[in-house]
C-alpha cells in the first residue's frame, strides 16, 4: 500500500481515484478504519464476489480467510497494541495465490488499464499508473497487462 | 477449501467493468457506477489486512 500511498495525491489531483478491494470481512474493515490511516476507501470483499466477477484467481483464499478468522481475538488484540495485523499472502498461508490485479475503469464503464500478477508481485509503478489517467484525456489507452509485459 | 474459486477469464481491456457496491472500512458502501461519474477509478485488487 505504501506505494500507493505516496502516488494517491498525484492519482487525486488528475482527476482519478483508488479503490482497494480487499478480502478482509466487512466486520473487520472499520476496525482497520479506527486504527490505521487508509488514503483511499478500503473496500470489504470477504465473500469473494468482485474478485470472481473481475476473473480473479483466489486460489486457497477461503483457507486463509478461516485461518484469518479464526485468530480474530488474537488481531483484535494485536490492533488494540497497536500491532500491524498480517498482510495475506505474506502472512503463514502459503499455499495461497491469489492474484493481485489493478484495474483502470474510464467514465465509460470500461477498463483501460489492466495488470494482473501474483500476490508477491509489486504493482506498477506510480508512473505508470498516471501515464494511464493521462492516455484517457489523450484518446490513446496503454494497454499494461501481465506484470512480464510492463 | 483450496479450490480455484474462479473458472471466469480476467475482464480485458475495453471490456465493460462489473458493476459493484462493497461496504468500506471507512463507513458507508461504494459503488463503482456512482464513483466513475466523478472521474476514472483505480481498482487495486490485494488481500489487504486480515
Amino acid at each position: 500500500m505504501a506505494q500507493l500511498r505516496l502516488g494517491h495525491p498525484e492519482i487525486k489531483r488528475r482527476g482519478a481515484e483508488i479503490f482497494h478491494v480487499t478480502l478482509t470481512p466487512p466486520a473487520l474493515g472499520p476496525l482497520y478504519a479506527r486504527r490505521f490511516t487508509l488514503p483511499f476507501p478500503y473496500l470489504c470483499d470477504g465473500d469473494l464476489a468482485v474478485y470472481r466477477r473481475y476473473g480473479l484467481t483466489t486460489k486457497g483464499a477461503l483457507a486463509a480467510l478461516r485461518t484469518g478468522l479464526e485468530s480474530f481475538p488474537r488481531i483484535v488484540t494485536g490492533i488494540v497494541k497497536g500491532e500491524q495485523p498480517s498482510l495475506l499472502p505474506y502472512s503463514s498461508t502459503e499455499k495461497m495465490t491469489t492474484e493481485q490485479a489493478i484495474f483502470l475503469v474510464a467514465q465509460d464503464g470500461r477498463v483501460s488499464f489492466r495488470y494482473i500478477a501474483d500476490g508477491h508481485a509489486p504493482v506498477p509503478p506510480n508512473e505508470t499508473l498516471l501515464r494511464a489517467v493521462d492516455a484517457l484525456s489523450s484518446g490513446f489507452p496503454i494497454a499494461g497487462s501481465k506484470q512480464s509485459e510492463i | 477449501m483450496s479450490e480455484v474459486m474462479t473458472n471466469a477469464k480476467p475482464v480485458e481491456i475495453g471490456d465493460p467493468a462489473p458493476h459493484f457496491s462493497l461496504p468500506s472500512a471507512q463507513g458507508g458502501v461504494v459503488t463503482l457506477d456512482q464513483t466513475i461519474q466523478n472521474g476514472p477509478v483505480f481498482l487495486w485488487f490485494s488481500p489487504g489486512m486480515v
